[in-house]
């Protein structure tokens, strides 16, 4: 991996919590960050669990991952806690990966 | 507020929650491995950039071959939400010294800001901030480097187990979130908007574009919802976003 990305998200990340401690803080008040910030999570975590459960670029295709992504949202549903999901998950995952081949 | 008893409470409390979320840093670290970050890079990222969700979505963006710069977005676009929370916090802040300040607004995430607003008496906000925040940054970097060492031993299945865990952490990060219907209206427009680019735009491009579904979600919501959006970023459970 290179280390580009990992430096400027770093540092990118670290100032944006350093703008909020000593910035000036009217841009809080813009209605557009206090109505759409709030779901920024949201909106990317959902995009990112189904953009890495299936693989880019060919609709459709994906492998064992899919099975063991189900299995973690069954989980989730179950209300299991977060390492228990993401135990289940990669079980599933590799014992399916086992079954496929 | 003030006895001895309730200060203790506080501060194991928030070293528990400390410690809860910092044992994620232990698959944090194993995905990372997965994806071909090393040990110093997932370090790196545990110790400076220092938030789950923009971590994890780093890790993952890049593991699906998008470019860095779409990479780097999605964890700024994570990140942005620390600068508000730091803002919040000024109250408790804005006396300490420029170091401590600095120190401060690093660890600023959504589990010392929580714990921190959780409190009624600005002093016990203080202390449930500061235990919080060094207590998650200790242990997510300790289980970070523990995860990361052994992920670095696994081969198949076990990698593949991990690149399943990526999505199943990112599920797990959005899941209380659904709770709140507009959250829900959004994750749905969301998911809908990846799916139908992912098969042929460029990667990095369908998570980008999904941030189309704000703007849609909340001009569509229903008046009730409204007041509801204040609270969607702190009435989660504690996990590590």
């Amino acid at each position: 991996m290179s280390w580009t990305p990992v430096i400027i998200a770093s540092v990118g990340c670290l100032l944006l919590k350093m703008l909020g401690t000593f910035a000036q803080t009217r841009f809080v008040e813009l209605p557009v960050v206090q109505k759409y910030v709030p779901y920024l999570p949201v909106t990317l975590l959902t995009s990112l669990t189904i953009s890495n459960t299936l693989s880019p670029g060919r609709p459709w295709h994906t492998d064992a991952r899919i099975v063991g992504v189900a299995a973690g949202i069954v989980a989730l549903w179950r209300k299991l806690p977060f390492l228990a999901v993401l135990l289940i998950a990669a079980a599933v995952a590799a014992l399916a990966h086992v079954w496929w081949h | 507020m003030h006895n001895k008893f309730s200060f203790n409470a506080i501060q194991r409390d928030s070293i528990g929650v400390g410690f809860t979320v910092g044992l994620y840093g232990f698959s944090f670290g194993a995905i990372a491995s997965a994806a071909h970050a090393s040990t110093w890079q997932a370090m790196c990222l545990s110790s400076v950039l220092f938030s789950g969700g923009s971590q994890f979505a780093l890790v993952g963006a890049l593991a699906e071959g998008s470019s860095a710069l779409s990479a780097v977005a999605v964890a700024l676009f994570l990140g942005i939400r620390n600068a508000l929370y730091a803002v919040r916090l000024r109250p408790i802040t804005n006396d300490y010294s420029l170091l401590r300040r600095l120190v401060a607004g690093h660890i600023t995430i959504d589990e010392s800001a929580a714990m921190a607003t959780a409190q009624d008496d600005p002093e016990d906000s203080k202390i449930a901030f500061w235990a919080t925040g060094f207590g998650v940054l200790v242990f997510w970097n300790l289980f970070t480097l523990l995860g990361s060492l052994s992920g670095s031993f696994l081969k198949d299945p076990a990698t593949i187990g991990l690149t399943a865990a990526a999505p199943a952490a990112f599920a797990s990060l959005v899941w209380p979130r659904l709770r709140d219907r507009t959250g829900l209206r959004i994750a749905l427009l969301a998911a809908a908007i990846t799916l139908a680019l992912l098969p042929w735009a460029p990667r990095g491009v369908p998570v980008l574009s999904s941030l189309l579904a704000i703007p849609i979600g909340v001009a569509t919501a229903p008046k009730t919802a409204a007041a509801a959006h204040h609270e969607s970023d702190h009435d989660r459970t504690i996990g590590p976003a």
